[in-house]
């Protein structure tokens, strides 16, 4: 218990380091968010054409629904639809695939050049320069054919992973969940190791990402289990209080209240944990920058870092 | 910017800390006389654009530098070369370790470059004669 206690505390030590960062760069709280309004800006955009589709029926019919349904194959259709008497095999298949391909390597690639810009302007902050939104942005166009590169590579390994998977019988998921871990793992360092690198070469990328890794490896997943830790106890810690107070509210009979509360839980919630993936992709850097050049960038600390990572000595 | 520090690189995957590249490099810049005493090294600025590093990583590198007797820092002026009596002597182990370590550097990068040893030998033998 004392152990655990003491893995928190220092967790939570190593949080306050990177939301020093955040207050002094309070810019760097704009790219998650960018990230999110393109990618559900993309997947609006790429639904929105399937969802309203003349299908001669209203939209208020189920049947529209269904026919929608089965213009998205391999995605949103399951079997029973599939097999269903009235259900017609889509003329339009292929066209689906390469729509949903395009789909998927647009918001692929918008996700990446916002972590490029996010990760480039966390590297600046945390050598004591300003960070700022275009200044990341510029860079990470600077940085677009690597970008691009890198994700049509992860795109592919992840649907390749993704489609052996749904194709497997439980023992093969469960090799190939291993798999997909062993990449995200493996593939932790890539966007630190693209700003820094001027290379386009993907299995390069990986390479190297793996590589700086290998220094961090003896407690880097414990580390990140640690911090996943601290965040659900906290998140958790908020729920017995929340419904005590909604039962209350039910038993009082106000319906109201009992929103008000929800709702500012919700909100209250939700920009924790906005804050705290900032502090996470901060924290990231702030070990890349450690385990690729030996020294902690400000504030963190050698011993901070060396009793949550253990860096292995050169 | 010191016009030395522009021919400085950093290898990040070479398994060496890359404060420990810096210090090398320092190190044989002044036993190669690029460096000579009282010149003046890159600042911490400088330096950490020029590499892009962390500006943490250099000082680390100058304060060890500087605790070795190789450079000293002048408050408000910034890090000079120290003379040369300064500069300790390197044992006869640490002199092995400093060749190889040298060599390893050299033909790495000779071969990077397409050049081969025998040219390289050729061409070091040529100007150690030329002192």
């Amino acid at each position: 218990m004392a152990n655990l206690t003491e893995k928190f505390t220092r967790s939570w030590r190593l949080f306050g380091c990177s939301f020093q960062i955040m207050g002094k760069n309070k810019q760097l709280l704009l790219f998650p968010a960018l990230a999110f309004v393109f990618i559900f800006g993309c997947m609006i955009f790429f639904l929105l054409p399937i969802l309203l589709y003349p299908t001669g029926q209203p939209w208020s019919d189920s049947h529209h629904w269904q026919e929608v349904l089965n213009r998205i194959p391999g995605i949103f259709v399951n079997e029973k639809i599939k097999n269903a008497a009235h259900a017609q095999p889509s003329h339009l298949s292929w066209v689906m695939y390469l729509y949903w391909g395009g789909a998927y390597l647009l918001m692929m690639i918008g996700g990446t050049f916002c972590n490029v810009a996010f990760y480039n302007e966390i590297i600046k902050a945390l050598a004591g320069e300003k960070a700022s939104l275009m200044g990341g942005l510029s860079f990470a166009c600077s940085r677009f054919r690597s970008i691009v590169m890198w994700s049509l590579f992860a795109g592919l390994v992840g649907i390749i992973i993704q489609t052996l998977e749904q194709r497997s019988g439980w023992i093969g998921r469960i090799v190939l969940g291993l798999v997909g871990m062993a990449w995200s793992v493996a593939s932790v360092f890539v966007i630190p190791v693209m700003i820094r690198e001027e290379t386009s070469n993907p299995i390069t990328l990986l390479q190297n990402s793996a590589a700086t890794l290998k220094k961090t490896w003896g407690e880097a997943l414990i580390g990140y289990l640690g911090m996943s830790f601290s965040q659900s106890v906290i998140v958790f810690g908020t729920l017995p209080p929340l419904i005590v107070a909604m039962f209350v509210c039910l038993f009082l009979n106000s319906i109201g209240l009992f929103l008000l509360i929800f709702f500012s839980w919700l909100f209250v919630i939700l920009t924790f944990t906005y804050l705290m993936s900032c502090a996470n992709h901060i924290y990231r850097c702030a070990l890349y920058v450690y385990a690729s050049e030996g020294v902690p960038p400000t504030p963190f600390t050698t011993e901070q870092m060396d009793t949550a990572w253990k860096v292995k000595k050169a | 910017m010191n016009l030395l520090a522009e021919t400085w690189s950093i290898e990040f995957h070479s398994g060496i800390p890359v404060y420990k590249q810096i210090i090398h490099q320092v190190q044989a810049a002044i036993a190669d006389g690029r460096l000579k005493e009282e010149d003046q090294l890159p600042t911490v600025r400088a330096l950490h654009q020029k590499l892009k590093v962390n500006p943490n990583t250099v000082a680390k590198a100058y304060r060890e530098l500087e605790l070795g007797g190789f450079i000293t820092t002048q408050r408000g002026s910034g890090c000079f070369v120290a003379a040369p009596s300064a500069t300790p002597r390197l044992s006869a182990i640490d002199k092995k370790t400093k060749a190889d370590e040298i060599s390893a550097r050299l033909v790495a990068e000779a071969r990077s470059h397409g050049i081969s040893l025998e040219t390289l030998i050729k061409n070091l033998t040529q100007i150690n004669a030329h002192g």
